[in-house]
């Protein structure tokens, strides 16, 4: 899980830099090219940067949302009395991973209509998965010997979790959440088909007009995130791993 | 002080501890000793319930260990094991202060007691404090881990082989400093190990164990005169006599030199060793008298061969 060469905070500002020079000048790029009776100008009413934020709404709050259910969850399972349930819930973990999110977006529609809040669902279910496997394995993983003498100083089994095992689980678990943040920004863009807005819109009316320009406006910046994420929550790893072995 | 009264402990069908009753009076060290599986881990782990028996009662200073909240009896006894289990992520002086937080002491309290505790285990407070585990060495992490256990004063300590992973040389030294603190503090200590030399050299009495029984409870130099059984000797070793002799210190036997006498020209030997140590000395020098010195070099007397055969009194 841990990436062989160490991120650099100037890669990461550099993809920052890239990001969002993408993001403000592509419209000018794009009139440039079309003129003001630009096709692009009468399919897309929202600006990129409108689509952006969008976007980051979408996979912000799900993620976050993503989060919590995944602690909840993890939680539970290692407790005694969610024991039975660990083994089904890692066996759903992995399965859902393996289910195609456009599946659950489209499942979503009938239930929850168009809009925003079906592919907020899809994305919250399928954004807790990876995290939550990670919470389990991350927790079980931590060598024997330390938890028996947390218990042993007369910790209680939240303190022990509070103060042992989250702080050393802790890169394995932003391990996954940035699996499921990178998950998540590409899942996203399917979002438009439902008309959840964000970056897919580009991409989908440029599929639908034959417009290359189009998927690359929506496209570009979605990788670009993609990318910034995957780095930066990397590095977030890579810190975290420093500082709970105590460097 | 602990006192276990025909405790039983089953797991999956087969008794890991049976039946097993033993004293441990105040102030005293216990070792449990036995082969792999014999159950000593287990009844060490009975008293601060880490593990609560299937049948009979475990005492500690006079209570039953069931009447008690397992975490409030936990930070009432001092607990190391072979892995140390120090928290990777916190630093020495978090790591010994786990316990006295547990307790709610002030600030000012913990901050003093973690010094006098480093300072007690051999660990420079101003260089210490703030390294993290994986900067010390095998032998100061488990400095670090007996630190911790004493760190709020229990008046019991349980230690599952806990100079275990280190090497003969650093074992031999975290023993003889573990022996000079237990002499000040006088806990009653109970010590599981499978190394018969730590188990004679550290023990004020032995207990053996085998496929869950308790065999002999005894001092050790009973096992020389009397041990239960073929297997307790056995398990003692042929060598148990010779090891038995660390037990014993250089200062204890060594004559003293008139003081008219001019030193004689003799092997030296520091008089804190142990008699095995200057068995060993006699062996290589081929000399019959060894001249006994302090750590300062100055002459103090001299240790006759003769002296290694004063008799063991079970």
């Amino acid at each position: 899980m841990k990436s062989k060469h160490q991120k650099s905070w100037s890669f990461i500002i550099f993809l920052t830099v890239l990001f969002m020079a993408v993001v403000v000048l592509f419209p000018y790029f794009e009139q440039a090219l079309w003129g003001f009776s630009g096709k692009s100008a009468l399919i897309s009413r929202a600006t990129l940067w409108e689509l952006t934020v969008q976007h980051l709404v979408l996979v912000m709050l799900s993620g976050t949302l993503s989060l919590l259910a995944a602690f909840l969850l993890g939680i539970f399972a290692i407790t005694p009395a969610g024991r039975e349930f660990r083994d089904l819930l890692l066996e759903l973990a992995t399965i859902g991973e393996t289910f195609p999110s456009v599946a659950i977006i489209a499942l979503a529609v009938p239930a929850l209509g168009y809009g925003m809040l079906p592919t907020l669902v899809a994305l919250f279910i399928y954004g807790i998965l990876p995290i939550l496997r990670n919470i389990i394995v991350g927790i079980e993983n931590i060598p024997a010997g330390i938890v028996d003498t947390a218990y042993g100083t007369g910790m209680t089994r939240w303190q022990v979790l509070a103060k042992i095992e989250i702080p050393l689980a802790l890169p394995v678990i932003v391990a996954g959440i940035r699996t499921s943040v990178i998950i998540n920004i590409s899942a996203a863009t399917i979002g438009a088909t439902v008309g959840a807005g964000g970056l897919g819109v580009p991409i989908i009316s440029g599929i639908r007009t034959y417009s290359p320009l189009l998927i690359i406006k929506g496209s570009v910046p979605v990788a670009l995130l993609a990318i910034l994420a995957d780095n930066l929550l990397g590095k977030a790893e890579e810190m975290l791993s420093a500082w709970s072995q105590g460097a | 002080m602990i006192s276990l009264r025909n405790i039983t402990k089953i797991y999956g069908g087969r008794a890991a501890v049976s039946n097993l009753s033993l004293e441990v009076s105040e102030g005293e060290l216990c070792v449990l000793i036995g082969p792999s599986g014999c159950g000593k881990s287990t009844t060490l782990r009975m008293i601060n319930r880490m593990v609560d028996p299937d049948q009979g009662t475990v005492l500690v200073s006079g209570s039953n260990v069931k009447s008690l909240r397992p975490e409030a009896l936990r930070r009432s006894i001092g607990y190391v094991i072979q892995s140390i289990g120090l928290f990777p992520h916190m630093t020495v002086f978090e790591n010994v202060a786990v316990v006295p937080r547990l307790l709610k002491w002030n600030t000012g309290r913990i901050k003093d007691r973690v010094a006098e505790l480093l300072v007690l285990t051999g660990l420079e407070p101003a260089i210490y404090s703030r390294r993290y585990p994986r900067e010390l060495s095998g032998g100061e992490a488990q400095r670090v881990g007996v630190a911790r256990a004493l760190a709020a004063d229990p008046p019991v300590l349980l230690m599952d082989e806990p100079f275990g992973a280190v090497d003969p040389l650093t074992r031999s030294k975290l023993q003889a400093e573990f022996l000079t603190i237990q002499r000040r503090l006088k806990k009653t200590v109970l010590f599981v190990t499978h190394d018969v030399e730590e188990a004679v050299r550290l023990s004020d009495k032995i207990a053996v164990l085998r496929d869950g029984f308790l065999i002999q409870y005894d001092v050790p130099e009973a096992f020389i005169t009397a041990p239960a059984d073929p297997f307790v000797a056995n398990f003692l070793g042929s060598d148990f006599s010779l090891k038995m002799l660390s037990r014993r210190l250089v200062k204890d036997y060594c004559a003293s030199l008139s003081p008219s006498e001019s030193v004689p020209p003799l092997p030296r030997i520091n008089d804190k060793t142990t008699m095995k140590e200057a068995l060993s000395r006699f062996v290589s020098s081929g000399s019959n008298r060894l001249l006994v010195e302090s750590s300062s070099g100055a002459p103090v007397g001299q240790l006759e061969l003769r002296s290694l055969l004063k008799p063991f009194r079970g």
